[in-house]
C-alpha cells in the first residue's frame, strides 16, 4: 500500500496541476501528422508515411508516425486517446525518475522529490497538452528505461537487462534524434555514479552503444535532405553560451519570475559542494542536463521550452537530492529549503494553470471550427470553404497545417480582407495561399463551389447567403465602371425599361438606360457589346444612338445577322470624374415577334468605361 | 501470416472512417434581411461587417483596423432623396497619445465623402450627406479609412485604429 502511494504521488500531483492538458484538442503540426493516414493506400505508401523525412529531416517513426497513424486509425480525431497514451508514458517516466533518482542519491525521498519537481514544471505544459510535442516524452521514457536497464544490469549482471538497454536505446531513435546522446549519458553514469571503470573487461560494451549513434548521425547529416529554414538553421558560434544560459533560466522557472534568480545559484552551489566532496553523482546530474540539451543548443532561432523536458530531469535529481540534504542538515537549512520550494511552487503552479488553460481554450476553438468544417464537407461535398472572422490567435492554432483537408474540405480561404492582421509563417507558404479576391469569392459562391463559415464563440455559422449579398455590394462598389445587363448582379444599374434577363442577356425595347461611373480621364471611352439576331436586321441595318448624361455621343449601325457586335464612343470631357453618368440607348426601330407581345429593339450584353 | 497482418494494418489505415454526421456542429444562418443601421455588437448584423473589425469587446464595441468596411441597406427613399451616413465612434487616448490626430474618411459605393480630423480622444459621430446616385440598389458598401493606427506589435498582432459602436444610413 505504502509502495503504491509512493509511486502514485507524482502522477496524482501531475493530474491535479495539468488536468486541462488532458482535454486539449489538436493544433498546428498535429494536423500534418493526422493527415498521414490519408496518404496510405498500399505498402509502398505505408513505407513512405513511416520513413520519409519531413521538412527538417526528421524521421520519428515511433513518436510521430506510428503513434499518429495507429491512434488516428482507431479513434479518428478524438484527442483523448492520444493524451492517455502520452500521460501513461509520462507516469512511467516519473516512476523511472524516482527509481534512478533513488540510486543516484541513495535516498528514496530524494527520488520521489525529483519526480515531483520534474512534474511541477511549466516546461511540461506543452508536452502534456500538445500531442505533436509528445516526442519529448517518448524520448524521455526510452532514455530513462535504457538507463534503468543499464543500472539493473550493472547491479545484477543479468544479460536480460543489458538486452533491454539496447532495445530501449534503439527504439529511442524512433522518438527523437537526441537519442544519439544516450551512449555518452551511459558512460558518464557508469563512471560517475557507479564509479566503475568502463574500460574494465566486461564493461567495455558501453562503447558499442556509440555505433548506432554514429550511423544515425551520419545518415541524418549526409543522406537526409533538409529544406532551408532560418528557424532551424544550425549555428555553432558565440551564441551558444547565451542559448545555454536561456535554457538554464527557463528550466528553473517561468520568465520574469523571482525563482529564476535564486534557484540557479543555489543549484550551482550544491553541485560545486558535492563535487568538492568528490561526490561525482552530482556531475552526472549536470551532464544529463547538458548532454540532452546539446543537440538543440546550435538552434539559436528555435529556442523552445519543451526541448527541456528530458534535460530537466537532471536538474530535478539535483533539486530532490539538495532538499533531502538540507532536511538532514538542521532547522536553518530546512527553513531555507522550504522557502525555496515555496518560491518555486508559487511561481510554477499559477503559470502551469494559465498555460494549460491557454492550450485548452485555443484548441477548443479549433475543435469547434473543425467539426463545422466536417459537417460542411458532408453537406456540400467537394466545395471550398471561405472563413469569415478568423483572428490571428485562431490562425496560429494550425491554419497553415491544413486541418481543412483532414475535415474533407477541398480548399480553404480567408474572407477577402480578413487576411489583414494575420501573421503567418512564410516557410509554410505564408497567408497568401489563403487569400481570395472578392470577385473570385463571389464566383465560387454563385457557382455553388464554396460555402462561407463564420467563426463564433460556439459552432461556426454557415453565412453563405448573407455573405453573398454583402460581397455583391462590395463588388459593385469596386466595379462601377462596368455593367453586364445580362447578370442579376447589376440590376441596380439598369433602367426600368429593360426586358427580363434571358440566358445571360437582355432585350431592350425602343430605349433603355444604364448607370456607370464617369471616366477617370478624357482618354477613356465607352465600350458596348451586344448581339444581333437575324430578325432584328431582317429589314436592314438597325441604327442605335447613344447619349451620355443627356449628351449625344454617337451612333452605331448593326447590320450583320446572328453575330455579336461591339462599338465604342468618346465621352465628353466634362463628364470626367463624375460619380455616375446615365447612358441611354435608342433603337431606330423595334419589332414584335409572333406569339410575343413585347416590343423588341436589340440584345445587349456589357457596357464599360475604360 | 506476416503478409496477412501487414495487409490488415494497411487496409485499416487506408479505410479510416469519416466521422458520423453532426448537424449541430454547423449552424446554418438563412440570409437575414440587411439592415440600414448596424450596431457592431449585434451578432445578427455581423454579416454586414465586411472587413477590418475585431471581435466585440465589453459587449458593446469593436476595435477597427485603419481600413474597415460595412455593407448597409439604403433606407426607404434613399435612391431618390439620398441619406445621411452616421458612424458612432470613439478615438481612444491610447491612439491619440501615440500617433497624434486621426483623420477619418469614408467612401460609399465608390463616392468619396469629406474626411474629418479628431485631435482629442473621446466619443464622436462622423456624419455625412450621401447623394441619391450613390444609393442605388439593395445594398451599398461603405469603406472607412483612417490615416493612423498602432501596431501590430510583438505583444499584439492587431492593427488598431478607432473604436466603432454603430454605423448606419438614416433617411433624410
Amino acid at each position: 500500500m505504502k509502495r503504491t502511494a509512493y509511486y502514485l504521488c507524482a502522477p496524482v500531483v501531475c493530474l491535479a496541476l495539468f488536468w486541462k492538458g488532458l482535454f486539449t484538442w489538436f493544433r498546428l503540426d498535429d494536423f500534418a501528422f493526422l493527415g498521414l493516414a490519408s496518404t496510405v493506400h498500399d505498402f509502398p505508401s505505408l513505407g513512405h508515411a513511416l520513413f520519409h523525412p519531413v521538412a527538417q529531416g526528421t524521421v520519428r517513426v515511433i513518436s510521430d508516425r506510428l503513434f499518429f497513424l495507429s491512434l488516428y486509425t482507431m479513434f479518428g480525431v478524438r484527442a483523448g486517446p492520444f493524451h492517455v497514451v502520452i500521460w501513461v508514458l509520462w507516469f512511467i517516466a516519473l516512476a523511472l525518475i524516482t527509481e534512478i533518482g533513488t540510486r543516484i542519491t541513495g535516498s528514496r525521498a530524494a527520488g520521489l522529490l525529483a519526480a515531483l519537481l520534474c512534474t511541477v514544471s511549466k516546461v511540461m505544459v506543452a508536452p502534456l497538452a500538445w500531442v505533436a510535442i509528445s516526442e519529448v516524452i517518448f524520448c524521455a521514457v526510452f532514455a530513462l528505461a535504457a538507463l534503468y536497464s543499464r543500472i539493473r544490469w550493472l547491479e545484477s549482471g543479468r544479460r536480460g537487462w543489458q538486452a533491454a538497454e539496447w532495445i530501449f536505446y534503439i527504439l529511442g531513435f524512433g522518438a527523437q534524434e537526441s537519442m544519439v546522446m544516450y551512449p555518452a549519458v551511459a558512460v558518464v553514469y557508469t563512471m560517475a555514479v557507479t564509479r566503475k571503470n568502463v574500460l574494465a573487461k566486461g564493461r567495455r560494451g558501453v562503447f558499442a552503444l556509440f555505433i548506432p549513434a554514429a550511423i544515425f548521425t551520419a545518415i541524418h547529416a549526409f543522406l537526409i535532405p533538409r529544406l532551408p529554414s532560418e528557424i532551424y538553421r544550425v549555428a555553432i558560434d558565440t551564441r551558444l553560451p547565451d542559448t545555454l544560459s536561456m535554457y538554464l533560466r527557463m528550466a528553473v522557472g517561468p520568465e520574469h519570475y523571482a525563482s529564476r534568480k535564486i534557484l540557479l545559484p543555489v543549484l550551482a552551489s550544491f553541485v560545486i559542494w558535492r563535487l568538492w566532496r568528490r561526490d561525482w553523482a552530482a556531475l552526472f546530474c549536470g551532464a544529463w542536463f547538458l548532454l540532452w540539451l546539446a543537440p538543440v543548443l546550435p538552434l539559436p532561432n528555435h529556442i523552445s521550452e519543451y526541448y527541456l523536458a528530458t534535460p530537466l530531469i537532471g536538474l530535478a535529481w539535483l533539486g530532490g537530492w539538495g532538499l533531502v540534504v538540507a532536511w538532514r542538515a538542521g532547522w536553518t537549512a530546512r527553513t531555507a529549503a522550504a522557502v525555496l520550494v515555496t518560491l518555486y511552487l508559487a511561481n510554477a503552479v499559477p503559470a502551469i494553470g494559465e498555460e494549460t488553460a491557454w492550450y485548452l481554450n485555443g484548441s477548443s476553438r479549433m475543435r469547434l471550427l473543425f467539426r463545422g468544417m466536417q459537417e460542411a464537407a458532408r453537406r456540400y461535398p467537394g466545395t471550398a470553404v471561405i472563413f469569415k472572422g478568423v483572428d490571428n490567435d485562431l490562425f496560429q492554432t494550425g491554419f497553415q497545417d491544413n486541418p481543412y483537408r483532414l475535415a474533407g474540405v477541398s480548399k480553404a480561404f480567408l474572407a477577402p480582407g480578413s487576411e489583414n492582421g494575420i501573421v503567418a509563417r512564410e516557410d509554410l507558404g505564408g497567408v497568401k495561399r489563403f487569400t481570395i479576391s472578392t470577385e473570385d469569392a463571389l464566383r465560387l459562391i454563385e457557382s455553388a463551389q464554396a460555402r462561407v463559415l463564420e467563426i463564433t464563440a460556439g459552432p461556426p455559422h454557415d453565412v453563405t447567403e448573407s455573405f453573398e449579398t454583402v460581397m455583391r455590394a462590395e463588388f459593385l462598389a469596386k466595379h462601377r465602371e462596368f455593367v453586364d445587363v445580362g447578370q442579376p448582379l447589376y440590376v441596380s444599374r439598369v433602367g426600368p425599361s429593360w426586358h427580363k434577363i434571358e440566358n445571360g442577356y437582355r432585350w431592350m425595347p425602343k430605349s433603355a438606360t444604364v448607370q456607370l461611373a464617369g471616366p477617370s480621364s478624357a482618354s477613356e471611352r465607352l465600350y458596348v457589346s451586344g448581339y444581333a439576331p437575324a430578325n432584328v436586321v431582317a429589314s436592314g441595318p438597325l441604327t442605335l444612338r447613344f447619349h451620355a448624361a443627356g449628351q449625344d455621343i454617337g451612333s452605331f449601325a448593326v447590320s450583320r445577322p446572328d453575330r455579336k457586335f461591339e462599338c465604342d464612343f468618346a465621352i465628353p470631357a466634362k463628364l470626367v470624374g463624375e460619380y455616375a453618368i446615365e447612358i441611354s440607348i435608342e433603337a431606330a426601330r423595334t419589332f414584335r415577334p409572333r406569339g410575343d407581345d413585347r416590343e423588341l429593339g436589340i440584345i445587349f450584353g456589357t457596357f464599360g468605361v475604360h | 501470416m506476416r503478409r496477412l497482418a501487414l495487409t490488415a494494418v494497411v487496409l485499416s489505415i487506408a479505410s479510416c472512417k469519416r466521422s458520423a454526421p453532426n448537424p449541430s456542429a454547423l449552424v446554418t444562418d438563412h440570409a437575414a434581411p440587411l439592415v440600414s443601421i448596424v450596431q457592431v455588437k449585434d451578432p445578427a448584423a455581423s454579416a454586414q461587417l465586411v472587413k477590418g473589425f475585431y471581435p466585440v469587446e465589453a459587449g458593446a464595441w469593436r476595435w477597427t483596423m485603419k481600413q474597415f468596411e460595412v455593407v448597409l441597406k439604403p433606407p426607404p427613399g434613399a435612391a431618390e432623396n439620398g441619406a445621411k451616413l452616421n458612424l458612432k465612434l470613439a478615438v481612444p487616448e491610447a491612439i491619440i497619445s501615440k500617433v497624434g490626430p486621426v483623420t477619418l474618411g469614408a467612401n460609399i459605393n465608390g463616392l468619396a465623402l469629406p474626411p474629418e480630423t479628431y485631435s482629442k480622444s473621446g466619443d464622436y459621430e462622423y456624419t455625412r450627406d450621401v447623394p441619391a446616385a450613390a444609393l442605388k440598389g439593395d445594398a451599398v458598401a461603405v469603406q472607412f479609412s483612417s490615416d493612423k493606427g498602432i501596431g501590430p506589435t510583438s505583444d499584439d498582432a492587431r492593427e488598431l485604429s478607432v473604436i466603432a459602436v454603430s454605423v448606419g444610413l438614416e433617411p433624410k
